[in-house]
């Protein structure tokens, strides 16, 4: 069940991606829906599965993207999961501005590997343009707490959508 | 334990994935340095082509629906600025017409038949009978004006402010006019402002009722009645009555009370209109009717 959701999860992101490439491509440069896929699965405090979802997603995000070296992605976004998850360990999550850093961290991080990356590989580097990660950082942050906000408040909704079920089938019987 | 074990994992599988990156790197340097086609990037393209495809229709679709919502709202728009030119010209036609039986009623007060009512006849009241059960006038037509424009049965009768009632009995030159308040008279009426058809019934005293008129129907005091040229007595546009009261009478329909346009207590010349020629006429007249024997 908890695959299926995040395999849902990953399919929404990929419609989000495409979407945003296709009608907003300004706001589709800057928010990166397959790397706050990531942090959310790494905030699970499971690096094991913060590494496989930053595979799964980065290997997503090459396929569309349409990298020259495929999986430059991958390696990036299972950095980012591993670390995620070591970091949520230490971390108190409950509070959203360490949640907003950790998105934010996790965005520059992500940009700072790929450039690493194609550097190392000579797949013809971009310079790094700070303001411009921080711009991505901050906005794939926003992103990922109103998501976690937005979801918190759907499971509390669906909770108590079936406890009243519950409820009147009691009522019922 | 853990720890060690997930440390394993990860630079097992990001050593994996240099090594591909790797393998790629040197099969794009050993290929053609202008193409960025690799094995893994080609299988990916593959996978994901479907969702590539289908944001396609979906940025056509919307395309489609954004067009045909801008296609509405103009639509919706002409439809309204055609309704407001029907509305406009309906009272338009409502103004000519009402200018039309002005003209009608002054060129009868002459003692000129309008054009588009040939053969009117001018005649004089000269006996009234009012009451309760019974409204009638008797008019005499001056024998000057030959046999052609004696008075015939049926015929209506109008003053130059509107209708006064039809002939129900003859005597050359005589002839006795049941007046529309007259509690056995009936008229086919419409009213003028909404075209709505509705019988003019007579009643006891000077005012008439009109029926027939469902209670969602908008009648108003004030409103104008004109024949409507459909009970086979009365052509069609002559003024008859304005509403004077509206009341909800049973369930169905309104209680409207209309005076006469015509103070029929006071009538002194009167213009006899010929008669309206029977149904089998009419349907003889017209192409495909009944062939005359």
């Amino acid at each position: 069940m908890k695959l299926l959701r995040n395999l849902i999860g990953l399919l929404a992101m990929i419609a989000l991606h495409v979407a945003l490439q296709q009608f907003v491509p300004a706001v589709g440069r800057l928010l990166d829906p397959f790397l706050v896929w990531i942090v959310l699965q790494g905030l699970a405090a499971n690096p094991l599965r913060g590494m496989l979802a930053g595979l799964v997603g980065g290997w997503c995000e090459d396929a569309l993207t349409g990298e020259s070296l495929f999986g430059l992605h991958g390696v990036a976004g299972t950095m980012v999961g591993y670390l995620v998850a070591q970091a949520t360990r230490q971390l108190s999550t409950a509070s959203l501005p360490v949640l907003g850093l950790l998105f934010a961290l996790a965005a520059a991080l992500h940009e700072a590997l790929l450039m690493a990356l194609q550097m190392l590989l000579n797949a013809s580097p971009a310079t790094l343009d700070p303001a411009w990660v921080g711009v991505r950082a901050l906005l794939n942050g926003v992103f990922g707490i109103a998501l976690i906000q937005g979801g918190g408040r759907m499971g509390r909704w669906g909770q108590e959508l079936r406890q009243s079920r519950r409820r009147k089938i009691r009522l019922d019987a | 334990m853990s720890a060690r074990r997930d440390l394993l994992v990860l630079v097992f599988l990001i050593l994996g994935q240099l090594i591909l990156l790797s393998a790629q790197v040197r099969d794009w340097a050993a290929s053609d340095p202008a193409s960025e086609q690799s094995l893994l990037a080609g299988t990916a393209l593959r996978i994901f082509g479907p969702a590539l495809r289908a944001s396609q229709g979906v940025d056509s679709f919307l395309a489609r629906v954004s067009r045909d919502l801008r296609d509405r709202r103009r639509a919706l728009a002409e439809v309204e600025r055609l309704e407001t030119e029907v509305e406009s010209l309906r009272r338009r036609n409502v103004e000519l017409e009402g200018a039309r039986l002005q003209l009608e009623s002054l060129l009868l007060a002459l003692g000129q038949a309008p054009d588009e009512i040939p053969g009117a006849v001018p005649a004089e009241v000269i006996y009234a009978e009012h009451r309760p059960w019974r409204s009638t006038v008797v008019v005499r037509v001056p024998s000057a004006r030959g046999d052609q424009r004696q008075p015939a049965a049926g015929a209506p009768v109008m003053h130059h402010q509107g209708l006064v009632g039809r002939i129900v009995q003859t005597a050359a030159p005589l002839a006795r006019v049941q007046l529309i308040t007259d509690r056995a008279s009936s008229v086919g009426v419409m009213i003028e402002r909404t075209r709505r058809q509705a019988v003019l019934q007579g009643a006891t005293g000077s005012e008439m009722e009109l029926e027939y008129v469902p209670l969602q129907e908008d009648v108003r005091p004030g409103d104008r009645l004109v024949t409507a040229g459909i009970d086979g007595v009365y052509p069609r546009g002559l003024p008859v009555g304005v509403v004077v009261r509206v009341e909800p009478g049973d369930e169905i329909f309104h209680e409207i009370r209309v005076t006469p346009t015509v103070d029929l207590s006071r009538l002194e010349r009167v213009f006899l209109l010929p008669p309206q020629p029977p149904l089998e006429d009419l349907l003889q007249d017209e192409p495909g009717g009944p062939p005359s024997p």
